[in-house]
C-alpha cells in the first residue's frame, strides 16, 4: 500500500512554483465518483493545505495565528478551517482579489453583511458542478427541458447558483429551456403555461428551483385549484431550503407537495445542497444510475473529492462518524480560495455522505431562498422560509 | 396550564380550571380572575379559547385606574407592602415552589442555576417600601397642580419577551403600584416566571394581584392578540425590532416599544482596577450577557494599543474567575454555533493585520476580544466581551452618538469632568430619555425609578404629558 505520507515528503519540496491544480482538475474530472479512496484525498489536500498557505496570505496567517499554529498537517481533517462568517470580513483568495473572473456573494438580510468568494477561474467549480450533476441528476439523457424558478446568472451575476443554473442550461438544457425568476418578480403564468405545452408534447422537464420559489409556486396552483402533472420522466431539483421562519414546513410534507402538485413520483424529486462558500455540491437523489444510493430519504451524497465532518459546537473537535454537530467542509474544488469551511449547518457526516439537521436556528438567515423571498416578498403574500442550504 | 382562584387553596389543572372560570364568568357575567399563570410542568396555550370568551374575560378584568383617584393612598399602602414582601421572598428564593420554578427557568433558558438565582435575585432588590414609596411620592408632588394630568388607563396590555426571564416586571410593579390593570402575555419561550411571581403577590395580597393577570397564547393566535387590542389598551412590548415593527402596525400610537437596545461600558485602561473587571465581568455574566442591560462592549480610552491589549489578559483572567463562580448556561447548538461564527470573525480580521487580541477557553463560555474599531453593533451576548480601543474621551462621545437610539445604559468608570461631559451631551439627545448612567457592577439592579427616564413610560406613570 502507498505511504500517503512519504510520498508526500518527495512532493513536498515547498517549492514556489509547485502547483496541485492541475492535478486535482484531473482528479475532479475522472474520479470513479463511488470510490472514495482516502489516501488520495488526503495525499491532495494536504499538497492543496500547502498551495493555499503559500498563496493566501489571510489564510497563511489565520493558521499561523491558530492556538497552536497549524502549518504542517499530516492528515486532510487537520486543515484549519475558516467559518462561513469569515467571507464577510476578509478577501480569502490565492491571487489578488481584483484579479477575480467573479465574485459570488452571499445573500442576507439588509442588515447583514454579505461573504464574497473569489474566483480565479471557474473550471474547477463548473467542472465540479457538472460531475456531480449528471451523475445524480441527469444519469440518464444528454439533454433536458430545464426550467428554472431560480436564480440565473443573467439576472444574478453575483449569485453562485445563478452560474450553477446558468452552467446547467447550457451544458445539459435544451434549446427551449427558459428562465421564469427575475430580480423584479417570479413568473408563474408563464411557468404554468410553458409546462401545461410540454405536457401537450409530452416532453419531460427538468424543474430546478429554490425551495422558497417552489412554495410560491404551489401556492398558487392551490389557489387556482389546479395541479400540474409534469411528463413522465420529469425531474424537480429544489436547493435553499424551506424551514419556515413563520410557517416551518418539514422535508417530507414538502416533498409530498411537490408531489402531489406535479404527480412526480418520489424518486424523480432532487436536493441539492451547497453553499456560496463552496465550489461542489452534495446531491439527495433515488434516480436509477446514480453513483450512491441512499437506504433512506434526507441522505446527501458528496463527491470524491469533498469530505465532511460533524464537529462539536462546543470545542470544534470532530466527532465519531453519524454523530450530529457542525458540518465543517474540505472541498478540493475551492482551490483558489480555501479548502476547509466551517459551516453554521447542523447534520451528521459520514465518508461519502451527511444528513442535514437544519441550520442552527439562531444563525442568521441566509442562502438562495432568502435571495428568492426578497424578490418575491414585493407585492405578494410571503412565506418566509429558513435555508438549510445555500448556493 | 394552571389558573389561581382568589379562594383556591392551591393550583388546578389549567384547561378544566379555565373553562370553568369562563363558563362562571359567562354566567355571573363578573368574576375575580387573579391570573391564570402558565403551568410548571407543561405549558398549554391559550389556542383553544375563542376570541369571543377573551373578550368577555378582558371586558371583566378592565376597569378604571385608582392611580391617585379614590382610595389611591390605601390602594398604595397595601401595593407597597404586598411587593415589598413578594420582593424579599424573591429576592431569597424562599417561596413555595422555589426549586421547581428555577427547574423550568432553567430548562427553558438554558441559563444555570447560580446565574438564574442571582439575575432574577436582582430584579427584586430594588424593590422596596423605600423605593416605591419614594417613587409613588414623586408622582404625586409632579402630578400636583399639573394641568397637563391625564387620566390613567384602563387597561394595559404587556407583551414580555422571552429570553431575560422578568424584564417586564419593573413595568409590572410600577403599573400595579397604580392601580392599572395589567394584562401580561408572557412569551411562550418562558412563560413561567411572571405567573409564578403573581402567585406570590397573591399570597400576599390577593385584592392587589386581582388587578394583574398572566396569559400566554401563541402569537399565531391572531384573534386572541385582536381581542385583546379591540379593548384599546395601553400597549407596552419588550422585544426585538421585527416585533415592535409588526406591532406598531397592529397598534399604532397605543404601543410604548422597548425595544432592541444594548448597553456598554466606558473605563480608562491605566486607572482600571481589578476590583473593576470584576464588577464588568459580573454585569457581563447576569442573564449569560443577554438583554438590553448586559454590557455589549467595553470601550477603553488608552494612549497605546499595548495598553488595551494588557488590559485584555486581565479582564480574561477575571471573566474565567467569574465564569467560575457564575457558569456559563447549557447554550443551544445554534448559540454555540453563534459564538464560533463570531470568533472566527475576529481570526480571519486579525489575519489580514487588524489590531485584534482574542482570549477564549476550550469550550464556549467567554470570549474576550480586544480591537480597534467603533462599530458597537456586532453583538453576540452569550459572555462575548469586546474591548473597543479608544483615544481620547472625546473619540468615545464621538461614537456613542452614532448610537444614540440603541443604547440603553451605560457603565462608566471616568473622571469627574467626564461623567459631567458625558451627562451633558447625552441630554441634550432626545433619546437620553431612557438611558441609564451607572457604576461598573450596577448595570443589572438600576434604581427603581429608572424607567420614568423613558418619554412615554414617564407619560403613562406619571399620567402627565412631557
Amino acid at each position: 500500500m502507498l505511504n500517503s505520507d512519504s510520498k508526500f515528503s518527495i512532493l513536498d519540496h515547498r517549492s514556489s512554483t509547485f502547483d496541485p491544480r492541475p492535478s486535482i482538475l484531473d482528479f475532479i474530472l475522472t474520479v470513479d465518483l463511488a470510490a472514495f479512496e482516502e489516501e488520495r484525498f488526503n495525499h491532495l489536500a494536504l499538497q492543496l493545505f500547502r498551495y493555499q498557505l503559500q498563496n493566501n496570505p489571510v489564510y497563511r496567517k489565520f493558521c499561523e495565528q491558530a492556538s497552536p499554529p497549524v502549518t504542517n498537517p499530516r492528515k486532510w481533517h487537520e486543515i484549519p478551517a475558516v467559518t462561513t462568517s469569515a467571507f464577510k470580513y476578509v478577501p480569502l483568495a490565492c491571487f489578488p482579489p481584483e484579479q477575480a473572473v467573479a465574485v459570488f456573494h452571499t445573500s442576507g438580510t439588509t442588515a447583514q453583511r454579505a461573504g464574497k468568494h473569489y474566483f480565479r477561474a471557474l473550471e474547477f467549480y463548473r467542472a465540479a458542478i457538472m460531475r456531480s450533476f449528471r451523475a445524480y441528476a441527469l444519469p440518464d439523457r444528454e439533454k433536458i427541458l430545464m426550467l428554472f424558478l431560480g436564480p440565473t446568472a443573467e439576472h444574478f451575476p453575483h449569485s453562485s447558483l445563478g452560474d450553477m443554473f446558468s452552467t446547467l442550461q447550457r451544458e445539459c438544457g435544451t434549446i427551449e429551456s427558459t428562465t421564469f425568476f427575475t430580480p423584479e418578480k417570479l413568473l408563474l403564468s408563464d411557468f404554468f403555461e410553458t409546462v401545461a405545452n410540454a405536457g401537450d408534447e409530452k416532453k419531460p422537464v427538468f424543474i430546478l428551483a429554490t425551495a422558497f420559489n417552489l412554495l410560491q409556486c404551489m401556492d398558487e396552483l392551490q389557489a387556482r385549484g389546479q395541479r400540474l402533472p409534469l411528463p413522465t420522466s420529469s425531474r424537480i431539483l429544489d436547493t435553499g431550503g424551506y424551514k419556515g421562519r413563520t410557517r416551518e414546513v418539514s422535508r417530507a410534507e414538502f416533498q409530498n407537495m411537490l408531489g402531489e402538485c406535479f404527480e412526480v413520483p418520489k424518486k424523480f424529486l432532487l436536493n441539492e445542497y451547497s453553499m456560496t462558500e463552496l465550489s461542489s455540491q452534495l446531491y439527495e437523489s433515488q434516480l436509477p444510475g446514480a453513483p450512491l444510493q441512499g437506504d433512506r430519504p434526507g441522505i446527501k451524497f458528496m463527491p470524491p473529492w469533498m469530505r465532511v465532518l460533524a464537529v462539536d459546537p462546543e470545542t470544534l473537535q470532530p466527532l465519531p462518524a453519524g454523530e450530529i454537530g457542525l458540518l465543517r467542509i474540505f472541498d478540493l474544488a475551492n482551490v483558489d480560495s480555501v479548502m476547509a469551511i466551517q459551516t453554521e449547518d447542523l447534520g451528521r457526516a459520514w465518508q461519502d455522505r451527511i444528513e442535514l439537521a437544519g441550520r442552527a436556528s439562531g444563525a442568521e438567515l441566509r442562502g438562495c431562498s432568502l435571495l428568492t423571498e426578497a424578490i418575491v416578498h414585493e407585492g405578494e403574500s410571503v412565506r418566509k422560509v429558513t435555508p438549510l442550504s445555500s448556493s | 396550564m394552571l389558573i389561581v382562584l382568589k379562594d383556591a387553596p392551591s393550583m388546578t389543572c389549567y384547561p378544566e380550571a379555565f373553562s370553568l372560570q369562563i363558563n362562571s364568568m359567562r354566567e355571573k357575567e363578573s368574576l375575580h380572575p387573579y391570573f391564570i399563570p402558565a403551568p410548571l410542568e407543561t405549558p398549554h396555550d391559550l389556542q383553544q379559547v375563542s376570541a369571543a370568551d377573551l373578550t368577555g374575560f378582558m371586558h371583566a378584568f378592565r376597569r378604571p385606574a385608582i392611580g391617585y383617584g379614590k382610595g389611591a393612598k390605601e390602594w398604595q399602602r397595601r401595593a407597597i407592602k404586598a411587593w415589598h414582601a413578594a420582593a424579599r421572598a424573591w429576592e431569597n428564593w424562599q417561596f413555595p415552589q422555589a426549586e421547581k420554578v428555577l427547574a423550568q427557568l432553567e430548562k427553558n433558558t438554558r441559563m444555570s442555576p447560580p446565574v438564574l438565582r442571582e439575575s432574577i435575585a436582582n430584579h427584586f432588590r430594588v424593590i422596596t417600601a423605600g423605593e416605591m414609596g419614594a417613587w409613588l411620592d414623586e408622582i404625586r408632588e409632579a402630578r400636583a397642580g399639573d394641568p397637563g394630568r391625564k387620566p390613567y388607563p384602563p387597561l394595559a396590555f404587556v407583551i414580555a419577551s422571552g429570553n431575560i426571564p422578568g424584564a417586564a416586571l419593573q413595568h409590572l410593579v410600577q403599573l400595579s403600584l397604580l392601580g392599572i390593570p395589567a394584562l401580561v402575555k408572557s412569551a411562550s419561550a418562558e412563560p413561567h416566571l411572571i405567573p409564578a411571581i403573581l402567585v406570590t403577590l397573591a399570597q400576599q395580597d390577593a385584592e392587589i394581584a386581582s388587578r394583574l393577570l398572566a396569559l400566554i397564547w401563541p402569537r399565531e393566535n391572531k384573534e386572541a392578540t385582536a381581542a385583546v387590542l379591540a379593548l384599546q389598551p395601553k400597549v407596552i412590548a419588550l422585544g426585538d425590532d421585527d416585533t415592535m415593527q409588526r406591532l406598531q402596525a397592529q397598534t399604532g400610537r397605543a404601543l410604548m416599544p422597548f425595544g432592541d437596545r444594548f448597553s456598554a461600558a466606558i473605563i480608562h485602561a491605566h486607572t482600571a482596577k481589578v476590583q473593576t473587571l470584576h464588577k464588568l465581568a459580573y454585569d457581563y455574566v447576569m442573564f449569560d450577557g443577554k438583554g438590553c442591560l448586559s454590557p455589549q462592549v467595553v470601550m477603553v480610552i488608552a494612549g497605546h494599543w499595548r495598553e488595551v491589549e494588557q488590559l485584555a489578559v486581565h479582564f480574561a483572567g477575571v471573566l474565567a474567575e467569574e465564569n467560575q463562580k457564575w457558569p456559563a448556561g447549557n447554550w443551544s447548538i445554534a448559540e454555540k454555533s453563534l459564538i464560533q461564527q463570531w470568533r472566527g470573525e475576529w481570526q480571519a480580521r486579525r489575519a489580514v493585520g487588524e489590531k485584534i487580541t482574542l482570549f477564549q477557553p476550550e469550550d464556549t463560555s467567554w470570549t474576550v476580544v480586544a480591537a480597534e474599531e467603533f462599530d458597537l453593533e456586532q453583538r453576540v451576548a452569550f459572555r462575548t466581551v469586546r474591548l473597543l480601543w479608544m483615544k481620547s474621551f472625546d473619540e468615545v462621545m464621538l461614537v456613542l452618538k452614532n448610537y444614540s437610539t440603541k443604547i440603553q445604559a451605560l457603565a462608566v468608570e471616568i473622571q469627574d469632568l467626564e461623567y459631567a461631559q458625558l451627562a451633558l451631551d447625552l441630554d441634550e439627545q432626545e433619546e437620553v430619555l431612557g438611558r441609564l448612567i451607572c457604576a461598573p457592577g450596577e448595570l443589572q439592579r438600576p434604581i427603581f425609578a429608572w424607567m420614568a427616564a423613558n418619554r412615554q413610560w414617564f407619560e403613562l406613570t406619571y399620567g402627565m404629558r412631557l
